[in-house]
């Protein structure tokens, strides 16, 4: 009651000239009652429209009168509603999935003509059921290599789902899975996400300027919904796959009132390659694995309120014996999340979220021989709570406030060591403690027929905290000349970002617009790593007193055409980045450099810009869809430490990144989708000139500046084909002697997947060797590239009962 | 389906396929190794570097050295001019002055001039340490093979910094298959080798005493016949090493890790390639490395 008393105070001059009745309510699908995200609710007499938001919620103002209403979401029958409007009502509404499922797009959920009416540029909702038909490596269907389909978007390699947008890195990128980040999104060194496709709902990724409800990061957000559970019916999906499995529960604990979701996967290569290794063998018992649970609980407690408990839990374990040599490793490493929702309505036209978010990632390696034995560790651990009011004014204002606060935990290497009886215990275990805060506030205002406006500020803010101990070097010595102790909650360095917001749409007559986009962002956690690809090694490392916060502004614009009835849409944009404040590792820097020491005494701190133009072309309808995107972008860095400050191309810096995906419906049972991908090579740094060191008799290699030349380009094209198994089977009525068509019980579906189907030799990596024999002075010096992933088919069987 | 997941693992291994690059002209530079070590006199070695994929062939080989330098040792005290001496085709700039053998606890600085450039460095010969024991510790596995097991004791300060030689001094008692079937009688190794990780700081162990075990190290790019076989790493019952343990400075253990692990990781995609960190400056690279040596010996039985 205080915080709705509050409320009203600080927007009092909005409520008092607020006259309209509001229409809202809830909408869900019918079958399942999962509630449906962007369903566009549109009132044609007075040309307004809005749509539900993640929770599947809606709320319009109108003037007194009668209205017709249409409901309408991709892939469902629309549903009219005639509404006589002389109080506020409440209308919760069912949509049923259309019989005519040809009839929509690949991609997105999103009402027809969003394209050029929302003043949101660079967002693309991905609907779960629609990506599960494009063609999938290894037949496992992921979120994150499908958002590398689309412009501005990056792959991160060869089979690898790390991902870089408009030129940011991968730590720019938040990823949010029902409001709890993931800060290690993948599996497999990168060759699998984390989400289990069986228990998402959508995907949302923005590229472009970034609503002020979003911060924390520079470059994107992907934000995942999971599925809410089915409140009708008990329900299980599965499939059975080349390499790895999964199950998905779901079912109502009370129907239409409270329901569960419980989903999991597991590889299964360690337990099928197994009975093949001899007992002799001195591996036996090494292995690699991973698996995934995805759990969620829902309650609707009252019409005013509503609870979500989603839960993730994850682990790759790699497993090295060598019995021989005594040897043995483990490496585990993963992520666990739980976040607890709590929607409240204080009136029609005011949604609060309230949100408790635990996130936790681990990484371990650890192992021994010969009596001496070790555990190498490192980790993050967030507590999150925060609260999002969404103020629905009128149909000319959609507000948004709300904070966020955020308790981190990082701990950047953690060592125990031991060699036979003695205890190394010289180590000192670094902990880092720090305190983020935001608070938000944003308009979406229509300020008239053609233009409306989205002007929002954020303001952030990050503590690093004690306890701590800053340790000073010497860098002649490698020795600590003297440490700095901070006590507990003692304040060591706080830092302020002030950051606007702000994006228009102007609309043209013609059925198109133009949309300008402008974002301020600030960064206070960094990933640092030491390798070429992205590793569960790498270091999620905060701001302190040595690390300044990344600071990134984008400005974006963009000319948005839908033509043929909203049956093709088109958008030409063009950004431009600027990075400061970025990380990286000193040449020469190792893990082991983290012990007694400060993570940030071995980085180098630089900035960056990026700036590119993107093209995208969507066929949204029909039996053959699908689109075409093309990006042509610069990106280049600049650090203090490397060759002497000069800019050098970003590593991920793709001057021309094209994709195509397509897939045609050939009957009602039979689809079949293709994609083909071109991107110019990586920039990498090659090896220029090389000595005999005659001391240690080796060859040593002097590398050329950064990233001075390129991998050859990588393009690919994977083919798919989707056959459902009949729905209906014929049965015989007993009563009319009849035979009737029955839905089955079971249903199912083969999927053919056929990854690199022209056998492209891809660059994963290069190296650099030579045959012969120097000394003899017969050496013959080359490189060779190798090429990750031939042709590869794959089957995969889909049930669901 | 066994078959199935046997085609899946080979076609998971990828493929390799050569390729060419097309560098532009690249200039060479000046390459300094020099050592000073402790009882020994000084050695500096010149050489050029070559284009990375520049063929070599024994004229390269003869080619590589710089000759006719002007190269100045001091010691903070005296200045020693370092004279051109060719050992067997190997170029070596050193001095015959007794004054200019290496001294624990002394810092040297070395000038050098090659044509209109200059490279100078520095380097430290810190004070040596003594290992407590050693031993041969046999391996379960093999019979007659095994490590050198050895007892040490870190200094109570941090910063010390460690590398480790041994050479076998006996010699080979039979033959290997070709090429190495004329080894019997020839000493095992020509000079103290290092094996890989032969370099640490005390940053995990200060001021603790305790055992650890070192394999046998290979020559570099040179493969003894004992090198690639189940003999590789190890020692032999039978074995004389001269153990050769260092106290070196903390540049040079930065050197010889990234060297170490640049050798190692050659190749793979979880290495970021980056140039070593020389300790040498100017108008060159290169390494200027100071040893504080102490041996002892060991008889593997």
């Amino acid at each position: 009651m205080t915080k709705n008393l509050l409320c009203y105070i600080l927007f009092f001059p909005l409520f008092v000239v607020s006259q309209n009745h509001t229409l809202s309510g809830y909408v869900k699908d019918a079958k399942t009652g999962e509630a449906l995200i962007g369903v566009s609710i549109f009132v044609e007499k007075e040309s307004k429209g809005v749509s539900t938001n993640v929770y599947g919620y809606y709320s319009i103002s109108l003037n007194a009168g009668q209205y017709d209403v249409k409901y309408s979401y991709v892939g469902y029958s629309s549903v009219v509603k005639n509404v006589e409007f002389s109080e506020p009502i409440r209308l919760n509404i069912e949509l049923s999935e259309s019989q005519d499922i040809l009839d929509e797009v690949v991609v997105e959920a999103k009402q027809s003509d969003e394209n050029t009416k929302g003043t949101q540029m660079g967002k693309i909702d991905l609907s779960m059921d629609k990506i599960k038909t494009i063609p999938a490596f290894m037949g496992e269907v992921d979120v994150l290599k499908t958002i590398q389909f689309l412009p501005g978007v990056s792959s991160g390699g060869e089979g690898n789902t790390g991902f870089y947008v408009r030129g940011g890195g991968p730590d720019q990128n938040l990823i949010l899975l029902d409001e709890a980040t993931v800060y290690n999104a993948s599996h497999l060194f990168g060759f699998f996400s984390v989400f289990n496709a069986d228990a998402i709902k959508n995907v949302s990724l923005i590229k472009g300027g970034m609503p002020s409800n979003y911060g924390g990061r520079l470059s994107s957000v992907l934000d995942i919904s999971m599925k809410d559970g089915n409140y009708k019916s008990f329900q299980a999906d599965g499939g059975i796959g080349v390499i790895a499995s999964r199950l998905t529960l779901q079912g109502p604990i009370k129907e239409d009132t409270a329901s569960y979701i419980i989903s999991g996967r597991r590889t299964y290569i360690d337990v099928l390659a197994e009975p093949f290794i001899p007992e002799t063998s001195p591996s036996k018992g090494s292995g690699y694995y991973f698996f995934d649970l995805t759990a969620k609980l829902n309650w609707r407690l009252s019409d005013k309120d509503r609870l979500y408990l989603s839960s993730y839990f994850g682990r790759d374990i790699f497993s090295f014996k060598n019995q021989d040599l005594d040897f043995v490793f483990n490496v585990p490493w993963g992520n666990a999340t739980a976040s607890l929702r709590w929607n409240h309505l204080f009136s029609d036209k005011l949604f609060v979220n309230t949100t408790a978010v635990f996130t936790d990632y681990n990484f371990a390696f650890e192992g021994g021989s010969n009596g001496f034995n070790f555990r190498l560790a490192s980790g993050i651990r967030d507590l999150n709570l925060k609260q999002d009011y969404t103020y629905y004014h009128n149909s000319l204002h959609n507000i948004k406030f709300g904070w966020n606060y955020t308790f981190h935990r990082f701990v950047p290497s953690s060592l125990s060591a031991s060699s036979g009886d003695v205890e190394f215990t010289t180590i000192d275990e670094v902990k880092i403690f720090g305190n983020e805060y935001a608070v938000y506030f944003q308009d979406e205002w229509d300020v008239n027929e053609n233009l409306k406006i989205n002007i929002g500020f954020r303001l952030s803010a990050y503590q690093h905290i004690g306890p701590f101990t800053r340790y000073y070097k010497n860098p002649n010595s490698g020795a600590t000349d003297s440490t700095t102790n901070y006590s507990n909650f003692e304040s060591i360095k706080t830092y302020f970002g002030p950051e606007p917001r702000f994006s228009a749409r102007y609309l043209l007559p013609d059925n198109s617009s133009f949309k300008f986009g402008f974002a301020h962002n600030y960064q206070y956690i960094h990933l640092a790593s030491v390798s070429s690809v992205s590793l569960p090694t790498d270091l999620w490392f905060p701001s302190t007193e040595q690390v300044k916060p990344q600071v990134g502004t984008q400005y974006s614009i963009g000319y948005f055409r839908n033509f043929l009835k909203n049956n093709y849409e088109a958008s030409v944009e063009a950004y431009y980045k600027d990075l400061n404040n970025l990380i990286e590792y000193k040449e020469n820097s190792f893990p082991e450099d983290n012990l007694n020491n400060n993570v940030d005494n071995q980085l180098t701190f630089g900035n960056g810009y990026s700036y590119g133009a993107e093209f995208f072309i969507k066929k949204r309808t029909g039996d053959f869809n699908g689109w075409i995107g093309y990006t042509y972008s610069k990106t280049m860095r600049k650090f203090d430490a490397i060759d002497n400050g000069e800019w050098f191309p970003a590593k991920y810096d793709r001057r021309n990144d094209l994709s195509l995906v397509g897939q045609y419906q050939i009957s009602d049972r039979v689809n079949i989708g293709a994609v083909f991908v071109y991107a110019t090579g990586n920039a990498i740094s090659l090896p220029e000139r090389r000595w005999f060191s005659l001391e240690e008799n080796r060859i040593i290699t002097v590398w050329s500046k950064r990233n001075q030349y390129r991998l050859n380009p990588y393009h690919r094209l994977d083919i798919s084909l989707t056959i459902d198994a009949k729905a209906y089977k014929e049965k015989l009525n007993a009563e009319t002697n009849k035979m009737v068509k029955v839905k089955k019980k079971v249903t199912s579906s083969w999927n053919f997947s056929v990854y690199n189907a022209y056998n492209r030799a891809n660059p994963y990596f290069i190296f650099f060797d030579f045959s012969g024999d120097p000394l003899q002075g017969t050496a013959e010096f080359g490189a060779s590239q190798v090429s990750l992933f031939p042709i590869l088919p794959s089957v995969t069987w889909n049930f669901k009962f | 389906m066994k078959n199935i997941y046997y085609i899946l693992l080979i076609g998971l291994l990828g493929c390799t396929k050569s390729i060419v690059f097309e560098l532009p002209e690249i200039e060479q530079t000046i390459v300094v190794e020099a050592t000073v070590e402790s009882g020994l006199p000084p050695r500096v070695i010149l050489t050029n570097s070559q284009g990375y994929f520049e063929a070599i062939d024994s004229s390269i080989l003869s080619d590589i050295f710089i000759h006719d330098a002007d190269v100045v040792l001091s010691d903070g005290i005296e200045s020693y001019t370092l004279q051109e001496f060719n050992f067997n085709g190997l170029y070596i700039y050193t001095s015959l002055d007794f004054g200019a053998i290496g001294q624990f606890g002394k810092t040297y600085s070395l000038s050098i001039q090659v044509n209109d450039k200059n490279v100078y460095s520095t380097t430290t010969i810190p004070q040596p340490l003594f290992i407590d024991s050693l031993w041969f510790d046999k391996y379960v596995a093999y019979d007659s093979l095994g490590l050198i097991g050895a007892r040490f004791s870190d200094p109570d300060t941090l910063g010390n910094c460690y590398r480790w030689f041994a050479q076998r001094i006996n010699s080979y008692t039979y033959n290997y298959p070709p090429p190495f079937d004329n080894v019997k009688g020839t000493i095992k190794d020509s000079r103290p080798l290092p094996p890989i990780g032969s370099s640490t700081d005390d940053k995990l162990f200060n001021g603790l005493s305790f055992d650890f075990i070192f394999p046998r190290g290979k020559d570099g790019l040179s493969d003894g016949p004992d090198d690639n076989n189940v003999e590789s790493g190890f020692y032999k019952i039978g074995d004389t090493i001269l153990v050769k343990s260092t106290t070196t400075t903390y540049p040079i253990y930065l050197y010889v890790r990234a060297m170490e692990n640049a050798a190692a990781s050659e190749g793979s995609i979880f290495s970021s390639p980056g140039n070593l960190p020389y300790n040498v400056q100017g108008d060159g690279i290169g390494i200027f490395y100071g040893y504080g040596v102490s041996y002892d010996t060991l008889i593997c039985e």
